[in-house]
């Protein structure tokens, strides 16, 4: 549009741009330059103080300073020439106009330049801050259909939305490279297009910003934020909240954003008021299916208090990122969305001790060590078959609870980034020597922090061992969305008076951490009890093997 | 050929706050106007009829409070029409400056012309320059309404005028009337009035407002006009009109005889209607309801996923602030957040002699929805100190709580400020507030603003500026 340049060699009066809604004048607080400087485009030229702030007042094009119109303390109306400068020449487009005026950078896309008529490929765009790949959703071209430059070839699915990824050249689709289902990285090739290049008409346009899906215009203030974003999906979920719920627009629109439909929620407040604190235990559920967005999309809002040491203190300071911050945020959420509760008792372990000194050689002929951490693991198994809620999750969206038929057990790791928790998958169906390997090369690879996502993710429950370093007991954080942990404790020896005799036995601790809203603390302290008891005489296990 | 991320059709209270939205969240926005920036409500609308009722108040005031205040005026009080005009004019000027300024300052592009829709992603814009090409992945409609023409009423905003026109006469007229008893209607009568004017109102149904407004707050209204001098014609329908030596002859039918009412200038107000026959939607697949309505969801998505509709287009109430919620709404839903139009009330405010405001629900709304037990109250502005010290004595704050609960389900007020006060209420009723939570508030004195807190009072019993009965359990 109305893209005047001021393509003037001569001299070029600077004046009072608009300043704000309403200010029409504003007062002459100081120059920053005088006759004589050679000044730049948007450069500062002086500060004015209007009834809302003091700005400083930017010259748009360069030159050198002939005159000042004005002195301090004068009012200059909007629109008065305020310097004149001589020799401006490297005009800009009218100043307040940055984000229209830079220049376009180079455009993303690969050059169309003058290659009229050759075959291109046409790559998966950057789409979106920290996304390296996306599903396939659809085509929305077949080989031999014509494409406009910008027209969208497909609907790709990112663990943030669904976008439509645009060609940035026209052409005649010779070839589609993936099918619907296939996993995307940004970058490979999506489709061929025969006679590209010819097309691509805007990017050469000197004014008109390229818009390609990437947010090619990085004048624009929030350019990361650029990418539109939206998704179309016919069904609105959480649905709209009916009028009946009592909740603060802001609780409302946290509920939203968390996935909860505060329709479904019980208030607690005055009245039957949906809290903000009743929506952030509500846990947030993951949207339906239908809506497209990925579970991951309904995110914890944490709390960010300020941190502020005494004036002088000796403090370092060092981001919190990486393992430790994700850590963070897992119990955070954990802690958040779980009611916890922990059940202790001993156990006597004379003979899970005597019966792991008897396979010690068996072990090593076998290539591996046994620990006690594989025993404990067939004893869980074996008591969550008679408990199976210790197995289970709780979906909050869909208001169920799901109880899973496969025993994939977390063990809580030590490294030196923090901890990690590796996941033995389908523990029950593996042999305590099989469990042992697993465990002795999973623990190794988490040291050396060499362990695959897939490696740490889909356990149904976890055991912790932080009792192997110290402490009789503790109460670990239930990894979400499972229901329970085992914290297991150091051997110890311990006196005891039987039949008035004095003898020494050892001893274990345990602990059962559960999720207070699916288990009850009876439940928790029989599940307990079974547990030690088959710790207690190992035979059990045997006899209860399938 | 332009290329937009986004692209805003109407630069009214709707268009041009979502274009501005848009560009804040970092998008390369556009908006398109074929008149005026903010739309009807800056030019012709909202902010300049403001300006003539707040003229006219004051010379109210004048004419009839000052002498017993004891200030006397000497020699009376003429109307310069054509400075009241004029100035009327600036300050619609200086807001739409100020808009212009607003999308300049955000680097929002603004292309003056008329959109016409080519595909779902590509508009034509048609000005005295010529025809250009703009594209965009998102489009907002905000083309807004106009006002209905009757048949035998063909605008020429001179003498038969919408409100534009009647926004724009320079010499006080004689005699008007005024077709529709509406708000539209009602405002400009008023202040019509307190010129001097001869005003006939003309209204169809057998009340004023009705339907549009609480009937008690309706009633103080429609008192104060009669009294004011303004004939109004119940059950009556404007069936013509015809040129006549000194002005215009209506002819009314009332019981089904037809009576006539002279005039100089006729003013029809008989609603607004949609421009979903503009602008080519169909070109672009967008569907339009049979009453000219965009079809929106809750997010004020239309059927075509790129392209969004807000304010008067978008459906009822057609109210520059419902537009202008909208207009941020959509920009954020482009942006990706997880939004959705779930608003509790859209407050409405009449500027008639007094204002009425209201938020919530009606008494019949709330029984609708299964409120069985209300509790009501009314605090008349007569018992206010604020009030009786500013001569504005006429209306009450009427409010509507369930009595199970407490929680406030309405407001209404007809009075001195009632479009300022009812803010409070919007607040009381987006927050889930119960009655006690305004009553125990400390609401500044001397102010009208106590009239929300007695009026919460007096739902429970004990307002204390009144006398009422202990009210049974």
């Amino acid at each position: 549009m109305n893209n005047e340049r001021n393509s003037r060699n001569m001299a070029t009066d600077v004046k009072l741009p608009e300043l704000g809604e309403g200010v029409t004048e504003g007062e002459l607080v100081k120059w920053l330059v005088k006759p004589g400087d050679a000044v730049k485009a948007d450069q500062a030229i002086a500060e004015v103080l209007t009834d809302k702030a003091t700005v400083e007042v930017p010259s748009p094009v360069a030159g050198v300073v002939k005159d000042l119109k004005f002195k301090s303390g004068d009012v200059v109306k909007v629109g008065a020439t305020m310097i004149t400068l001589d020799g401006a020449g490297a005009a800009k487009p009218a100043a307040a106009q940055p984000a229209a005026a830079a220049p376009a950078p180079a455009a993303s896309t690969p050059a169309p330049a003058a290659g009229g008529g050759k075959a291109q490929d046409v790559k998966l765009p950057e789409l979106g801050e920290g996304v390296t790949e996306g599903e396939l959703v659809k085509w929305l071209v077949k080989p031999g259909d014509s494409v406009k430059a910008d027209q969208a070839i497909a609907e790709v699915l990112t663990d943030k939305a669904t976008v439509e990824v645009p060609t940035p050249v026209a052409g005649v689709v010779k070839e589609l490279k993936f099918k619907s289902g296939d996993v995307v990285k940004v970058g490979s090739t999506m489709i061929i297009l025969e006679g590209a290049g010819g097309a691509a008409a805007p990017k050469a346009a000197p004014s008109a910003g390229p818009v390609q899906s990437a947010p090619a215009h990085s004048a624009a203030p929030a350019a990361k934020a650029a990418a539109p974003v939206a998704t179309a999906s016919s069904d609105i979920f959480p649905p709209v909240a009916d009028s009946k719920v009592l909740a603060t627009p802001a609780t409302r629109r946290l509920a939203r954003e968390m996935g909860v439909d505060i329709n479904s929620l019980t208030g607690t407040g005055l009245a039957g008021r949906v809290t903000r604190e009743d929506v952030m235990s509500s846990g947030g559920g993951a949207a339906p299916a239908a809506a497209k967005a990925a579970p991951a999309a309904a995110a914890m809002s944490i709390p960010k208090p300020a941190y502020q040491g005494p004036a002088g203190a000796a403090e370092e300071r060092v981001p919190l990122i990486g393992i430790r911050k994700k850590i963070a945020e897992n119990m955070q959420r954990s802690k958040h969305v779980i009611p916890h509760f922990t059940i202790m008792d001993e156990a006597k372990v004379d003979a899970m001790v005597a019966l792991r000194e008897s396979l010690k050689e068996h072990a090593e002929k076998n290539g591996t060590k046994i620990t006690y951490l594989p025993i404990v693991m067939k004893a869980l198994i074996a008591t969550i078959r008679e408990f199976p809620m210790f197995n289970a999750s709780i979906d909050d969206a869909a208001g169920e609870i799901v109880y899973k038929k496969y025993f994939n057990l977390g063990f809580a790791a030590d490294t030196p980034n923090g901890l990690v928790v590796p996941v033995i998958k389908n523990a029950d169906q593996k042999s305590i020597l099989e469990i042992s390997k697993e465990i002795l090369d999973l623990s190794k690879r988490a040291r050396d922090g060499k362990l695959k996502p897939d490696e740490m993710k889909g356990a149904t429950i976890t055991v912790t061992n932080i009792g192997s370093i110290g402490g009789t007991y503790a109460t670990p954080v239930i990894n979400h969305p499972e229901v329970a942990i085992l914290g297991m404790y150091k051997i110890d020896e311990k006196v005891v008076l039987k039949n008035g005799q004095v003898s020494a036995i050892k001893v274990m601790n345990y602990t059962m951490t559960a999720d207070h809203r699916l288990i009850d603390g009876a439940v928790a302290a029989r599940f307990l009890a079974a547990f030690i008891g088959r710790i207690e005489n190992p035979g059990k296990l045997l006899v209860e093997l399938i | 050929m332009q290329n937009f991320d986004v692209v805003v059709i109407g630069a009214g209270p709707g268009g041009y706050v979502a274009a501005i939205r848009s560009a804040q969240l970092g998008f390369k926005t556009a908006v398109i106007e074929r008149e005026f920036l903010g739309g009807v409500c800056l030019n012709v609308g909202c902010i300049p009829s403001k300006a003539m009722i707040t003229a006219t108040h004051l010379l109210h005031k004048a004419q009839h409070n000052f002498k017993e205040m004891g200030l006397n005026i000497k020699g009376g009080i003429d109307v310069d029409m054509k400075q009241l005009v004029k100035w009327k004019q600036s300050v619609s000027d200086k807001m739409s400056g100020g808009v212009n300024q607003l999308l300049k300052g955000y680097g929002v592009t603004i292309i003056k012309g008329d959109a016409e829709f080519k595909s779902s992603k590509e508009i034509s814009v048609k000005s005295s320059a010529g025809t250009e090409s703009v594209q965009a992945k998102y489009f907002v409609v905000a083309t807004g309404s106009r006002p209905i023409e009757i048949p035998g009423f063909k605008f020429d905003e001179k003498d038969i005028c919408s409100s534009t026109g009647a926004l724009a006469f320079d010499t006080i007229p004689k005699r008007v009337a005024v077709i529709g008893g509406g708000y539209i209607g009602l405002e400009i009568s008023s202040y019509l009035r307190k010129l001097g004017t001869e005003v006939t109102v003309i209204e169809a149904q057998s009340a004023l407002l009705a339907g549009v407004v609480d009937p008690d707050c309706a009633q103080i209204v429609t008192r104060k006009l009669t009294k004011a001098g303004v004939n109004v014609l119940y059950g009556a329908k404007a069936k013509g009109q015809k040129k006549v030596k000194d002005g215009y002859e209506v002819t009314v039918e009332i019981n089904g005889k037809d009576e006539v009412v002279k005039c100089d200038k006729i003013l029809v107000t008989v609603g607004r209607r949609p421009n979903g026959d503009q602008a080519n939607l169909k070109a672009a697949g967008i569907a339009v309801d049979e009453r000219g309505f965009v079809k929106v969801d809750a997010q004020r998505r239309t059927n075509v996923s790129n392209i969004f509709a807000i304010g008067d287009i978008a459906g009822q109430p057609m109210l520059a602030h419902k537009a202008s919620h909208e207009g941020v709404l959509v920009a954020e839903v482009i942006a990706g957040h997880n939004r959705v139009y779930d608003a509790k009330t859209v407050p409405a405010v009449v500027f008639t002699d007094p204002e009425i405001a209201a938020a919530g629900m009606t008494e019949a709304e709330a029984k609708a929805k299964g409120h069985t037990d209300l509790l009501i109250s009314k605090f008349p502005f007569a018992a206010n100190g604020r009030a009786v010290s500013m001569m504005e004595t006429d209306g009450f704050v009427k409010m509507i709580a369930d009595k199970k609960t407490h929680v406030l389900l309405g407001v209404h007020i007809v009075g001195p400020e009632a479009s300022n006060l009812i803010s409070e209420a919007v607040l009381a009723i987006e927050m889930g507030a119960r009655i006690e939570d305004l009553a125990l508030s400390i609401h500044p004195h001397p102010t009208l603003g106590e009239t929300m807190m007695e009026a919460a009072e007096a739902t429970l019993g004990h307002a204390i500026h009144i006398i009422q009965k202990p009210l049974k359990a």
